[in-house]
């Protein structure tokens, strides 16, 4: 063997090939390959189609990616600690190399992962793709419950990590955050007793934060994320396959088959897969470079910002919170219980069991918008729309004393000197 | 192409099962037909990969360009050449290159300011034609020798954002975006902002020089400061007002006032003109009277204007006008400004001479002998009462003593004939001497440690009456006042 050839075995033996020359090949490709072997080796042309799923379970997958590994260079420079936490974060932005981009990569893709994974909810649901159709192994259900948990646990990840730069931004989000979970009755003072370790935010409450965030729910979430797509291997592939299945059975319904054909995973659906990837790349790319993140005073303990205001995505919360409760000489609304558990919970939990009491037809798996799903889906539509109205409202038309204001009116806070 | 494929792939097995009759039950119409490997279902995939990447190179090129074109790099080429040209180029080889900084432990300090203000100790950069970025610092064997940079750095003294590498967020100037930072700097541009004639000299920074200097009574190169503290002891807020424990409770307690957050001045509140002696709303909310007067938003301008009239901001505030003019104003406001809570390592406190303005002396001996005067004190009183049974004025000198009352700040906490902080005033003239009203009304300090009257007042309306520094004929007048206004029932 010449040099030449032994160092290419030892480049197939490491890598597959990207190029095969036959199906067999092909096969080969996916099934030895350790990052490929959980993919098929042929997919359906239409659910790697960009109208079907328009990707966005893959988006969420590299941003965790992207933020896994932006994650793990700040490991190596932040400090979890009350005194140091924020410096080591202006050191990031004014003296590390790179620091500054590397912080708002990290920063832009944790939000983009959060819209990014309720798209990917929102997708599902209209094209009812928790649905079986007519497969007898297929149990997708489940997979919306996980997925469910999926999103909990992304909203949990971008809560931890909002903490952590300990600036007045960061504390008093995460306080109105605990103290929403404090008005749960009964147990609420020991879900904030746990969640802030003792009384008050301090060091304990960061250090759980930080394990939490480190540790703790990225591993549940790969775990998870692990299972959510061995399932869709058990639903014998993406919903929108139940279509084609149909279509040979009931000629009556005259299913569009266009997209029924098969696709070679290698090269194929890995070069979509990387094209998705590249492409969320640039993007979280190009917001680090065009857009700082913000980093405030350092938190302060002594004095509340006013308005104090949580995280975007739990907004929604917070401003139900405000507007549920309600003080009349003869009754009191608890509004932390009321707009911070009750609301919200019921939301979730309907959400989770509708997946399971869906009767439409079997047609209405894996297409948008379908007929027989219509007062569902504005159902559906209707909740999203009062958590984003909630959430743009309480964003730019709350200011001090959470009292109504135009954006532009704000009353301007007065500067030291 | 097909043919030419072994037959081990799993989807090639099934078909050739030997028990299955050959072209009787064949699988094959039922399967779609596979595709060739090649036949690229995505043909734009690989452009778009392309176009990608491009966009990718592009946008990584625009972040590295910033990443290595960093704001300060300008200033250090050019501190370089000045460095050639003044000194050769041997002394420009040693001109650091990089983010520089001076790091005080002890202060938790990181001071980066250094990277653009790069002459900071070069001796022999003082002159005018160095432009001012790169001048040496003022005073290296006076002040400096007393605060070396090393123990100090920068923000110390001068105010703003050491962190920062660029000048909008190390300087904290706050047009377009907000800079979240509450140290300002305390240089010219803040000083020409409030319009100070001695803006070149940074006036501003007498703020943070006592933040340390706290305790001392003057310092020398603070003339503002030592100003404030003269008042302060002139005007008696300690009367009032409580530093480390001491004082009255009537105003809030005042040690760490500088620390207050910003966020806790409603500068939104109506702002009150007084008329006729009476507070009433201006039309105008606190910001929009200082942005009438060009000042800028903040809490140092809140100050202004509650020194030239408390009750223009607290309508109802106790604290008398002091008539204070622009200056004495000033002065008072840094004073507040520089009532920081901070933590000094011991090695950073300074050795003072006098106890000053913030630690007030008590007289303890003069509390303890009360008791032994009190009989003869309360016998001569009403002894003397006697002796003035009809009240007589003299309308000239009540009329001035009508506007002392005024002015002087006691209708803040007395009326004439209602109960406010103070007993009302109506026919005091009648209740009490001459002498005894003199005396409570030039030193109300002294009369509550001594008088028994007094403290038995002080009891009754548990808030000491504070001394507002009147004169020996003012009280005369204020009493001629008093007088006629008993005559007026
Ligand atoms: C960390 C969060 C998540 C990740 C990384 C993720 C990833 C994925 C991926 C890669 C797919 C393949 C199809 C596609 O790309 O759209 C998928 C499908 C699916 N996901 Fe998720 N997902 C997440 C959260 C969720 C959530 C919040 C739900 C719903 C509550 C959900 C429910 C489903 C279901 C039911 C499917 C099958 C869809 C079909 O058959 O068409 N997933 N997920």
């Amino acid at each position: 063997m010449t040099l030449k050839e032994r160092l290419y075995k030892v480049w197939r033996a490491l890598v597959w090939t990207f190029d095969p020359a036959d199906r067999s090949e092909a096969g080969k490709a996916i099934t030895r390959n350790f990052w490929l072997h959980w993919f098929p080796p042929r997919m359906t042309k239409k659910s790697l189609s960009w109208s079907y799923s328009f990707w966005l379970g893959t988006i969420s997958w590299v941003l965790f990616v992207i933020l896994t590994i932006t994650g793990i260079v700040l490991m190596f420079l932040y400090i979890p600690s009350v005194e140091r936490a924020y410096w080591t974060i202006k050191d990031l932005e004014y003296a590390v190399s790179w620091g500054w981009f590397l912080r708002n990569m990290h920063r832009w893709a944790a939000h983009m992962m959060v819209a990014a994974v309720f798209l990917h909810m929102m997708r599902v649901f209209y094209t009812g793709a928790y649905k079986n159709g007519i497969s007898h192994m297929a149990r997708r259900e489940i997979n919306w419950t996980v997925g469910m948990i999926l999103l909990v646990l992304t909203l949990l990840l971008s809560y931890t990590g909002y903490l952590l730069p300990w600036d007045q931004l960061a504390y008093w989000a995460i306080t109105i955050g605990v103290k929403i979970a404090e008005s749960v009755p009964i147990i609420g003072p020991q879900i904030k007793f746990i969640m802030a370790g003792g009384t008050e935010l301090g060091q304990p409450t960061l250090i759980r934060f930080y394990a939490l965030h480190v540790v703790g729910l990225p591993v549940a979430l790969l775990l998870l994320f692990s299972y959510h797509m061995w399932r869709i291997r058990k639903d014998e592939g993406l919903a929108v396959v139940e279509q084609f299945r149909l279509a040979k059975k009931r000629k009556d319904l005259q299913i569009d088959t266009s997209g029924d054909e098969p696709v070679y995973s290698t090269p194929w659906a890995v070069r979509r897969i990387v094209l998705v990837s590249m492409a969320t790349l640039v993007w979280v790319m190009f917001l680090a470079t065009f857009l700082d993140s913000p980093l405030e005073e350092p938190a302060d303990p002594s004095w509340t910002p006013n308005p104090a205001k949580a995280p975007w995505y739990f907004l929604w919360l917070q401003e139900l919170l405000a507007i549920t409760t309600i003080r009349t000489p003869w009754f009191t609304i608890n509004g932390g219980f009321v707009g911070g558990v009750l609301i919200p919970g019921l939301m979730g939990l309907a959400a989770t069991v509708w997946a399971f009491l869906d009767k439409s037809p079997p047609e209405a798996t894996g297409v948008w918008f379908h007929k027989s799903r219509t007062v569902q889906n504005i159902v559906f539509t209707l909740g999203v729309l009062f958590i984003v109205g909630l959430i743009i409202f309480a964003m730019y038309f709350r200011g001090p004393n959470w009292n109504v204001y135009w954006p532009w009116a704000w009353p301007e806070i007065p500067e030291i000197i | 192409m097909e043919k030419k494929l072994p037959n081990n792939g799993p989807e090639d097995k099934k078909p050739t099962a030997p028990q299955q009759k050959p072209a009787a039950k064949k699988p094959a119409p039922k399967r779609p037909k596979l595709p060739d490997v090649k036949d690229d279902p995505f043909p734009m995939d690989s452009w778009l990969i392309y176009l990608v990447s491009i966009i990718g190179a592009f946008i990584f090129g625009v972040a590295a360009y910033k990443e290595f074109n960093p704001e300060y790099k300008k200033y250090q080429v050019e501190f370089k050449r000045l460095i050639e040209m003044k000194f050769g180029t041997e002394a420009a080889e040693k001109v650091p290159m990089g983010v520089q900084q001076i790091w005080v432990k002890d202060l938790n300090r990181v001071d980066r300011c250094i990277t653009c203000h790069m002459g900071y100790e070069w001796r022999g950069l003082e002159g005018e034609d160095v432009p001012e970025v790169f001048r040496t610092h003022p005073d290296l064997d006076g002040l400096i020798a007393k605060h070396p940079f090393k123990d100090y750095g920068c923000t110390t003294c001068h105010g703003g954002q050491g962190y920062a590498t660029n000048m909008k967020e190390a300087h904290v100037i706050q047009k377009g975006k907000k800079v979240r930072w509450l140290e300002p700097l305390l240089g010219k541009e803040k000083a020409k902002e409030y319009k100070f004639a001695d803006w070149q000299k940074m006036p501003l920074m007498e703020i943070n020089c006592n933040t340390c200097h706290r305790h001392e009574d003057s310092l020398p190169g603070t003339p503002y400061i030592n100003l404030a503290k003269k008042l302060w002891n002139e005007k008696g807020c300690i009367g009032c007002h409580k530093l480390f424990g001491e004082g009255g409770d009537i105003g809030p307690d005042l040690t760490y006032e500088g620390s207050k957050s910003h966020e806790s001045f409603d500068i939104h509140a109506p702002y009150y003109v007084i008329k006729n002696g009476k507070p009433v709303p201006s039309g105008r909310t606190i910001a929009q009277e200082m942005k009438r007067r060009g000042l800028p938003l903040s809490v140092f301008s809140w100050h202004l204007l509650h020194f030239e009239e408390p009750r223009s901001i607290t309508p109802t505030s106790a604290m008398p006008n002091f008539g204070l003019n622009e200056k004495e104003k000033r002065a008072l406001a840094m004073l507040m400004m520089s009532w920081k809570r901070v933590n000094l390592p011991a090695k950073y406190i300074p050795k003072m001479e006098g106890r000053g303005a913030a630690a007030p002396k008590v007289d303890t001996a003069a509390a303890d002998t009360t008791a032994e005067t009190a009989d003869t004190a309360v016998a001569d009183t009403t002894a003397k009462m006697e002796e003035t049974p009809k009240v007589s004025y003299d309308p000239e000198l009540a009329k001035r003593g009508e506007e002392l009352f005024d002015r002087k700040g006691c209708t803040a906490c007395h009326d004439l004939d209602s109960r406010k902080v103070g007993p009302p005033l109506r026919d005091v003239a009648a209740r009490r001497d001459h002498e005894w009203l003199k005396h409570m009304i030039m030193k109300p300090d002294s009369m509550i440690l001594n008088d028994p009257i007094a403290q038995e007042l002080l009891q009754e309306f548990s808030v000491p009456m504070t001394n507002q520094n009147v004169s020996e004929e003012e009280a005369k007048a204020i009493i001629e006042f008093l007088k006629k206004a008993a005559t007026e029932k």
